[in-house]
């Protein structure tokens, strides 16, 4: 221990924690904030390489990552790809993702996962933190899309963990921006948070009522940002590339033609996208049950909320004009700070979220039995009984799945393993139970027990906690992709990696 | 067993005020939640997140009509209505004008206060078979509205 | 001749001497405390001194003024003062030929 020569009086506590800096991340699609909470308010960082909106751009130059925008070969907009699969849609969009790799995109002689070029990214933004503040960075508050699914979830928290980021908590999108904009203006009542950016759409629902921030509902897509009218663009006027359609979509929101394009053209393009984004919205207030004239005021947040079209048609919608009270580029940010400042010192806020999707279990059929429907409150336990269908059944495959949808090939596979050593009972007998719980941050842990006889049998499964490494993010890639025909060989992986399943035998 | 009323310490009764019922979920959130304890030592975590989630199911059967009529007949070890043929034959009848496109939206928000009426001037006076009956028809009001 | 309390070793006198010029305030020198805090019991302060205490002990060494607070005395007597600079850290280390145990993370020390 080396000691530091101080000025009088100001020697620290040993064993204190050392002094450091929590703030707020907005890790988004095409740029990523930063906010630090100073004497009870939040505000923006502007580093000395630019900012507060860092493009969340990773480029290869003389063998360094570097981040931000290059004219050399860069990835970008890979948050899209954040716990995909290869096989999703939007793997289209991305020429540089290598064929038969599973998930991983070419730059220059290396390749990247997504949550490589994510961490690339955050570990850019540390040291930014730390050169501007002069402070290490003791934790962070990460935000993510409120629609983001659980493997998108954990692929956040690895990026972090890659970064040398502790993370405080995730926290979705539109909560962030809420608490931003309820803390900043005092509104109370009921608020849609209408949150667009270049990757994704989210809707929430919340109520806000003396430092309580309750999530209603929430709704979105994560294929709906403005990257897609970008792409449209870009094949309606056969421009250069995806650049030029982004510049070229933010200068027609300020004015009415540039180099033969004109406003009415990109409206015309936009049109459909924005309507998507209404049908949403019209979801998610049904799904509340809620009406548009119970709601006080809709709430923009998100680059794409700055096109005209936008604001007219959601001034249209809800027969109200949007509130642009605060900064769209910088309200997220600022309301992770807020959240990782009361997390790290206390306070009387309080964020109560909700499921985004519904999580559910594999029954007969191929069917979907929903354990936890979404927007169910967080955090949230369940538990459903199950029984055999064979007589002398031994074992028991239990696959847990994520959406909405009614058969499980059209749900998101999260985990699957089996429950072995089920006592000899006829068909029906066995009394198999699930327990779900679903943390704060909405990942989740399920466990199954046996309980028919005796003999107990307990299997754990965390899909999310205590993962890092990208072997580890490969590895829940390649099991979703393989997962039906090698159980075995994931379960044999899982059983070495005690921290993030574990087996455990009870015979009593 | 399970008890909302005393999880969120509101007096067990089936008419009560909303209101208090959300009030007093904040508070016990503001106690418990488990961003409350993001520091504390993992089982302490765990601790938070079993109670708040009971806090969360005991708001959610409370602030439900057809939640919490149900958990109080339970609680005096009343058996509920199944396969009642009575009004059944009503049942058919919406449906029937639901499948020829016709909108019972309001006609059925009628029926669902009227019920809830019913269930609390039948609990008011202890009257658990009346309360029953109600449950069992708001059941099916409700099931005919989510269709 | 006695043994001196404390014996600064050149490169510790000199990192003290640029430290006491950077200083924006003039100082009389520098003072070594203990404290009673840490894991096993003491610690070491190191701040500078803007005044004389009455019963401090003093000792020069090449014009730099070192006050050794009186409850520090008994245990600093016949240590070294050295200054280390690697790639990643620098600061100042006592050995103390008194020290029966230090704790696990190196911060305190008991005698």
């Amino acid at each position: 221990m080396l000691l530091q020569l101080v000025e009088p009086g100001k020697t620290l506590d040993p064993h204190a924690p050392p002094p450091g800096v929590v703030v707020g991340i907005d890790l988004g699609t095409t740029y990523s904030v930063v906010a630090v909470v100073k004497e009870g308010k939040a505000r923006v960082l502007t580093f000395e390489d630019g900012g507060p909106l860092i493009p969340s751009i990773v480029s290869l130059i003389d063998g360094e990552f570097k981040v931000g925008e290059s004219s050399a070969e860069t990835l970008s907009s890979t948050k899209r790809l954040m716990g995909k699969d290869v096989t999703d849609p939007i793997c289209s969009q991305f020429p540089q993702l290598l064929e038969g790799k599973g998930m991983r995109l070419s730059l220059g002689s290396h390749s990247l996962t997504p949550i490589e070029v994510a961490a690339h990214v955050l570990s850019h933004l540390r040291c930014q933190i730390e050169q501007t503040l002069e402070l290490p960075l003791e934790a962070a508050v990460i935000t993510v899309p409120a629609y983001f699914d659980e493997a998108a979830r954990i692929a956040t928290k690895q990026a972090a963990a890659l970064a040398g980021i502790k993370i405080l908590r995730l926290i979705n999108e539109p909560t962030a921006a809420s608490l931003a904009y309820g803390l900043e203006t005092g509104a109370e009542g009921i608020y849609a948070i209408y949150d667009w950016g270049g990757g994704t759409f989210d809707l929430s629902l919340l109520k806000l009522e003396k430092g309580v921030f309750q999530v209603l509902a929430t709704g979105g897509d994560l294929n709906l940002g403005g990257d897609d009218i970008d792409r449209a663009l870009f094949n309606a006027f056969q421009l250069p590339d995806l650049r030029t359609a982004r510049h070229l979509k933010e200068c027609l929101s300020l004015q009415t033609s540039l180099e033969g394009v004109t406003r009415d053209d990109l409206e015309a393009i936009a049109l459909p996208f924005v309507n998507q984004t209404l049908s949403i919205t019209q979801d998610v207030l049904k799904q509340a049950k809620f009406k548009v004239q119970d709601i006080k005021g809709v709430v923009f947040v998100g680059g794409m909320t700055r096109m005209p079209l936008v604001y007219q048609e959601v001034e249209t919608f809800f027969k109200k004009k949007p509130l642009c009270d605060i900064n769209a580029d910088h309200a997220v940010a600022l309301g992770a700070a807020l959240s990782a400042h009361s997390l790290r010192y206390g306070s009387d806020t309080l964020l109560l979220d909700v499921t985004p999707l519904s999580l559910g279990l594999e029954v007969m059929g191929g069917l979907v039995e929903k354990i936890i429907p979404r927007n169910t409150p967080l955090p949230a336990l369940a538990s459903e009984e199950f029984t055999t269908d064979q007589d002398g059944q031994g074992g028991m495959i239990i696959h847990v799945v994520q959406g909405e949808r009614e058969f499980v090939e059209d749900c998101r596979s999260l985990a699957r393993f089996e429950l072995k050593g089920l006592p000899m009972l006829p068909a029906g007998a066995a009394r198999i139970r699930v327990d779900f719980a679903v943390d704060a941050e909405g990942l989740l842990t399920v466990s199954a027990i046996e309980k028919s006889t005796g003999l107990s049998q307990h299997v754990e499964v965390r899909p999310s906690f205590g993962l890092d490494g990208t072997e580890l993010s490969q590895m829940i890639f390649e099991s979703q992709k393989y997962g039906r025909e090698d159980i075995k060989r994931r379960l044999e992986a899982e059983e070495q990696l005690k921290e993030t399943t574990f087996f455990k035998k009870e015979y009593g | 067993m399970f008890d909302p009323f005393a999880i969120l310490n509101i007096n067990k009764t089936f008419s009560i005020d909303l209101m208090m019922v959300e009030k007093c979920y904040f508070e016990a959130q503001k106690q418990i939640h488990p961003d409350r304890f993001i520091n504390a030592s993992s089982d302490i975590k765990k601790d938070a997140v079993q109670r708040s989630s009971e806090v969360n199911k005991a708001y959610h059967i409370l602030k439900d009509p057809l939640l919490r009529a149900t958990f109080l007949l339970e609680n005096e070890d009343i058996k509920l209505l199944s396969n009642e043929p009575l009004f059944l034959a009503e049942v058919m009848a919406w449906n029937e004008r639901q499948g020829a496109g016709e909108d019972l939206s309001e006609e059925l928000k009628c029926e669902k206060e009227l019920l809830v009426k019913e269930l609390a001037a039948s609990f008011e006076c202890k009257d658990y078979e009346r309360a029953r009956t109600a449950l069992y028809k708001l059941t099916y009001v409700q099931k005919v509205m989510k269709q | 001749m006695a043994q001196p309390v404390l014996i600064l070793t050149q490169s510790a006198i000199e990192r003290v001497k640029t430290l006491l010029e950077k200083r924006a305030k003039p100082s009389v020198g520098i003072r070594i405390g203990v404290r009673s805090k840490g894991c096993t019991g003491l610690s070491y302060t190191l701040e500078f001194a803007d005044e004389t205490g009455p019963y401090d002990e003093i000792i020069e060494s090449d014009d730099v003024k070192v006050l050794i607070d009186p409850k520090a005395v008994m245990f600093i007597m016949g240590s070294q003062m050295d200054y280390v600079e690697d790639k990643l850290t620098s600061g100042f280390v006592f050995t103390n030929p008194n020290e029966k145990g230090r704790c696990g993370c190196g911060e305190s020390f008991h005698v």
